[in-house]
Formats: structure tokens, C-alpha cells, sequence
């Protein structure tokens, strides 16, 4: 799938109209809601990040993408001019593309030569929307907290999780005391070890 | 039938006699499963009849997302076109119901060469979209009374009439519940006036 940085590139080659941005760790790379997405194609280029969505300002955390998963996340909304759904944050640097809608729907050899890759990541994000859903609906606190650390590190490819008590309540929509206690009951069932500044993932 | 049907998606003549002979009818009786979870399947389809709901499911538990019907949304869209993809929701007919069944690869070619097909598309995944969101937002901030309410009213819309019959069963399966939280919920709208639950019927007031 990365194969299609340089054929992206290489489409795009001496446009004036492409704009290259990077974002450094806990960036909003795109952003519920807003306009702009509806305007703009991103083209997620380099990095990881973590899409959730808001809902009541309460944060949901839908699921981790790397740039070897998907590229393209709101082709349907610049397509449709329907709002984006989600927000998505940067946890390591990462790099985009945004191309305006014009350049995007209206030139229509870039729309066929990138169809492909759309309808490729139309259907991985559904798959990843679709298993939030699942976990959202059958699992309790504990499942959701151990497959938050376990996707993270797993996306990461580290085994220690330099994480914050607030990061996963806001992450995960739970009372930083819920999440403590959570966090014991996994340490109980030897799952994951607390240390002060960050938890380790056993059996990884 | 099928011109009339396609009527509403105001496709062209010379695309329309395309999918008439490129496509397969078949026909599904009422809480059949049209396209069962993880199947894998190289066609997409129009419904030119009935209508049909579209489930997310782990082990025993259910979740409804959204409707097809031929009104407002009557492309199966979740295929995205992907030649030999899984299925990840199961879709039930609801009524009796009819698809016109066709080849990804069809699908695939009209989407390059009919700008109008095209459109479709987008607006059929936008849809699903937004109803795979709406659903998970309710998952997480409705209470399971206003949960029924919207689900009773979405109902009401798609068959087109503010009294129908349903089972507590059927509701507790598409929203993930128990029969019984089902009952409670059903008791706190009547005291707000806001349904009329008969044997059988239910009446959104």
C-alpha cells in the first residue's frame, strides 16, 4: 500500500495547489465538524495517529491508523460535501497532504488513477469503525482499557506505554478513578504492569 | 417495474437497460437473511423492493445501524467494491423484499462512466456513514428509553405508518438490551404520552 506515496506524488508532481503540512504528537490533523474537510482531501502521508470522535464534549476513542493501514479518510465527505465524522490526532510526527476539492473531484484522471486506493481505505476504515462499535457494545471497561493499551503499543511497537491517567479518561470517556481502578483489576490479571509514569504490556 | 422503480434514482436510459441485463433478481421473505456476517461476496445490489435492515453482530450481541429502503438509501453500499470482501454487517429483510444483484466488476465500471452512478455511491456511503456514527453515539449517550424512542420513529419512517407491529424481542435484538429493560423503557414512554403499546401494535403518538 505505501506504494502509493510516490504514484501520489508523482500525480501531483510541480502543483502549486498541494500543500504539504506536519504535525508533531497530539496535533489535530483533522478536525470534526469542519468545513475544511469538506473542501479538502487529506492524504495521510507519514506517521500515526488516533481518531475519536466527540460527542457532548466527551472524547471516543475509535481506533489508532498508521500510514501502511489507510491513506485516504474523508474522499466520501469531499465527495458529498457531508461533514467529517471523526477527528483525528496525531500521537507520533506525521505528515499530510491536503488537496482542494477541485483539484480532487474535478480532474478526473487523479479520481481514477486514485480510485482504487479510495475504495481500498473506504473499506479498512469502515472495518476499524465497525470493530469500535463491536468493543463499544461488548466489552466492559476493563476490555476497552486493555485493547486501547494493547492497539497503542501494538501501532507503536513499544511494550512500555508512557500514558497519563487523564489521557486514557479523556481517551476512553471514563472517571480517571474508574480508569485506576481499572488499571488494578488488569495488573491483578497480570495483563499489564503499573509503573509511576507508565504501563507495561505483558505478554506482548 | 424496474424503470418505475428506478425512477428515483434518476439514472440514464442506456444505464438502467445495463443493469437490467447485467443483474440477478432474487427475492427474500421477511427476517431472511439477505447477506449473512462475514460472507464473502463479489456483487452489490439495487433493492427495487421491500426493505431491509443492516445489523452489526459479535457472538450473541446485535446492534442496528440503519435501513434500505427504496426511497432513501435502496444501494447496498458496504460492499465498497472490493472484489472478494467480507461482509462485516449482516443485512435482514425486514419485509418481503427484492435485489438486483450485480457484478462488483459492473458496479465498478458504471462508477467510472456515469458520473450519476457515481454520485450515488458517494451518497449511499455517506449515509451509511453518518448511521454507522448515529448509532454509536446512541451506544453512548442516549438513555435506553430515548434509544427506543429514536429507533420506534426511525421505524415509523421507514414503513410509512405511526402504528405497526413489533416485538419486544425484536427490539431488545436491534438495540443490544433485554426484553425486560425493553418493557421498563416502553413503560416510561407511555407515561410521557409519547407512544401507545397495544398486544400486538405499537402507536407513536
Amino acid at each position: 500500500m505505501d506504494l502509493i506515496i510516490p504514484h501520489i506524488l508523482k500525480i501531483l508532481d510541480g502543483d502549486n495547489q498541494v500543500n504539504h503540512y506536519h504535525f508533531q504528537p497530539n496535533d489535530l490533523i483533522m478536525t470534526q465538524k469542519s468545513d475544511f474537510f469538506m473542501d479538502n482531501l487529506v492524504i495521510f502521508i507519514n506517521g500515526i495517529a488516533e481518531a475519536f470522535c466527540e460527542y457532548e464534549k466527551a472524547n471516543h476513542f475509535l481506533f489508532f491508523i498508521e500510514t501502511a493501514q489507510v491513506h485516504f479518510l474523508n474522499s466520501i465527505n469531499v465527495a458529498t460535501q457531508t461533514p467529517l465524522e471523526f477527528s483525528l490526532k496525531a500521537i507520533t510526527s506525521c505528515d499530510a497532504i491536503f488537496i482542494p476539492k477541485e483539484k480532487f473531484l474535478h480532474t478526473k484522471d487523479n479520481f481514477d488513477t486514485l480510485y482504487p486506493y479510495l475504495a481500498q481505505d473506504q473499506y479498512t476504515t469502515q472495518r476499524l469503525i465497525t470493530n469500535s462499535i463491536i468493543h463499544t457494545i461488548t466489552k466492559n471497561l476493563d476490555e476497552l482499557l486493555y485493547i486501547y493499551l494493547k492497539q497503542k503499543a501494538t501501532v507503536l511497537k513499544i511494550q512500555e506505554l508512557h500514558i497519563q491517567r487523564n489521557e486514557l479518561s479523556d481517551s476512553l470517556n471514563f472517571s480517571r478513578e474508574s480508569i485506576s481502578r481499572s488499571l488494578k483489576r488488569l495488573e491483578q490479571q497480570k495483563r499489564i504492569l503499573r509503573k509511576p509514569r507508565s504501563i507495561i504490556i505483558t505478554g506482548f | 417495474m424496474s424503470y418505475l422503480t428506478y425512477k428515483n434514482l434518476q439514472f440514464p436510459s442506456s444505464l438502467i437497460k445495463d443493469i437490467e441485463t447485467s443483474s440477478i433478481l432474487k427475492s427474500y421473505n421477511k427476517e431472511e437473511i439477505v447477506v449473512g456476517l462475514d460472507s464473502y461476496q463479489n456483487s452489490t445490489g439495487i433493492i427495487v423492493e421491500g426493505l431491509l435492515k443492516v445489523l452489526v453482530k459479535h457472538n450473541n450481541n446485535n446492534l442496528l445501524l440503519y435501513h434500505i429502503d427504496i426511497n432513501i438509501n435502496p444501494i447496498i453500499s458496504f460492499v465498497d467494491f472490493k472484489i472478494n470482501s467480507s461482509f462485516t454487517f449482516e443485512l435482514i429483510a425486514i419485509k418481503k423484499s427484492s435485489i438486483k444483484w450485480y457484478n462488483i466488476t459492473k458496479s465498478r465500471n458504471w462508477y467510472h462512466n456515469y458520473d450519476i452512478y457515481k454520485n450515488t455511491i458517494h451518497k449511499a456511503y455517506a449515509f451509511q456513514y453518518s448511521s454507522i456514527f448515529k448509532a454509536l453515539k446512541h451506544t453512548q449517550t442516549n438513555s435506553l428509553q430515548d434509544k427506543l424512542y429514536d429507533y420506534l420513529i426511525t421505524k415509523s419512517k421507514v414503513l410509512n405508518a405511526t402504528q405497526f407491529p413489533i416485538t419486544n424481542l425484536e427490539i431488545a435484538q436491534d438495540l443490544n438490551t433485554t426484553n425486560n429493560s425493553i418493557s421498563r423503557a416502553f413503560k416510561v414512554l407511555s407515561e410521557k404520552n409519547k407512544i401507545v403499546k397495544y398486544t400486538d401494535t405499537i402507536k407513536i403518538l
